[in-house]
């Protein structure tokens, strides 16, 4: 899975769990550019992690502060992906 | 809305057990157990008043939350009474807090009741309508404001404000002793209707803003002030994933509950 197709993932579960946000989602977005903060990006994870059947470590999912973070997250979880 | 006997018994239970413990090991009294006359006013700067300040402000809502509290507990006596004791050990907080405002010179008396009535013209309203959401609402509100607490007693511990320790010392515990007693009957909400109560505990935890937003002067610029508030990622490590824990459930769970309570669009109409 490679960066571009974690980001339409990403997209989709920012559609999902933030149907109000309007900006659009880069590698570069933080959550603060997306207006979300990480309690709704908690809901994003729920999503990715169904769809792509992962599971993010709490610690690590607490963490996160921008989309590369996810991305790096989604890489890190899903077998067989370089981190 | 009727409340099963079970779950009135088993929140009676709670509330005597809260009560009982409050009473042997958890009473104090802001003006023989906090040592006022010790304090070193060298050791407070502007940004411990706004904190003092803001968190004061926070707790003299009380008479809104207490007349919010009763009218959705009052089906269930020992939510009810738990309300009652909930209350006073609050207002306690906030005399606390005005104690040391004043008397360490923070705050004149006059700037002092200036900021009060400020905080009197405005009335907290409920952010969630009903009994199981606000117990919801209380579980994570109490965890995040004991949060912000021992942070401040850490940090008073590390500058040596011996008086501002004690002080936070006594008021996190009563906030670490609330939060229990919403997760206890959380967990009996839990036991009566799960999903319901996973719905509930979703759309609260997706929704969820502390009381002072939108109601203290200068809110925003006061979570400026490093220990006004506790960040998101800090809430979610300590408040809201050990919650999720306790009570049996986790993300996915949450996540999966809401899915389902959303309304979800149908198939594209096609045009014709």
């Amino acid at each position: 899975m490679n960066d571009d197709e974690v980001l339409v993932s990403l997209r989709e579960a920012l559609r999902s769990a933030a149907p109000e946000v309007k900006a659009s989602l880069t590698m570069d977005s933080t959550l603060a550019d997306l207006g979300i903060d990480s309690i709704a990006a908690l809901e994003m994870a729920g999503h990715l992690e169904n769809k792509l059947s992962i599971h993010f470590p709490d610690d690590e999912l607490a963490q996160i502060n921008s989309i590369r973070d996810f991305v790096v997250l989604v890489r890190r979880s899903v077998p067989g992906a370089s981190p | 809305v009727t409340v099963s006997r079970a779950l009135r018994d088993k929140t009676y239970r709670a509330y005597m057990e809260f009560f009982d413990l409050a009473e042997r090991k958890r009473r104090w009294n802001p003006f023989r157990d906090i040592p006022f006359d010790e304090i070193d006013r060298s050791k407070n700067s502007e940004d411990d008043a706004i904190c003092l300040e803001t968190f004061c402000g926070v707790e003299l809502y009380v008479p809104d939350y207490t007349a919010n509290g009763f009218n959705l507990t009052r089906p269930v006596f020992g939510h009810a009474w738990f309300q009652a004791n909930w209350g006073y050990e609050e207002s306690k907080h906030a005399l606390a807090f005005r104690q040391y405002l004043i008397l360490s010179g923070l705050r004149t008396e006059d700037e002092y009741d200036a900021f009060e009535q400020k905080i009197i013209g405005q009335v907290w309203n409920l952010p969630f309508t009903t009994r199981r959401q606000m117990t919801c609402y209380g579980a994570l509100q109490e965890a995040a404001t004991f949060l912000i607490y021992q942070a401040q007693r850490e940090r008073a511990e590390a500058g040596g404000n011996h008086v501002l320790d004690t002080l936070f010392g006594l008021i996190s515990r009563d906030e670490a002793a609330h939060a229990a007693f919403y997760r206890q009957v959380l967990e009996y909400e839990l036991e009566e209707d799960r999903e319901g109560a996973l719905r509930d505990l979703a759309h609260v935890v997706f929704n969820f803003k502390m009381p002072g937003v939108g109601l203290i002067p200068e809110y925003d610029d006061r979570l400026r002030v490093n220990g006004v508030g506790v960040t998101p990622q800090h809430f979610l490590q300590r408040g809201i994933f050990p919650l999720l824990k306790k009570v049996g459930t986790s993300r996915a769970e949450l996540v999966a509950a809401l899915d389902r309570a959303r309304p979800h669009a149908g198939p594209a109409a096609i045009a014709i």
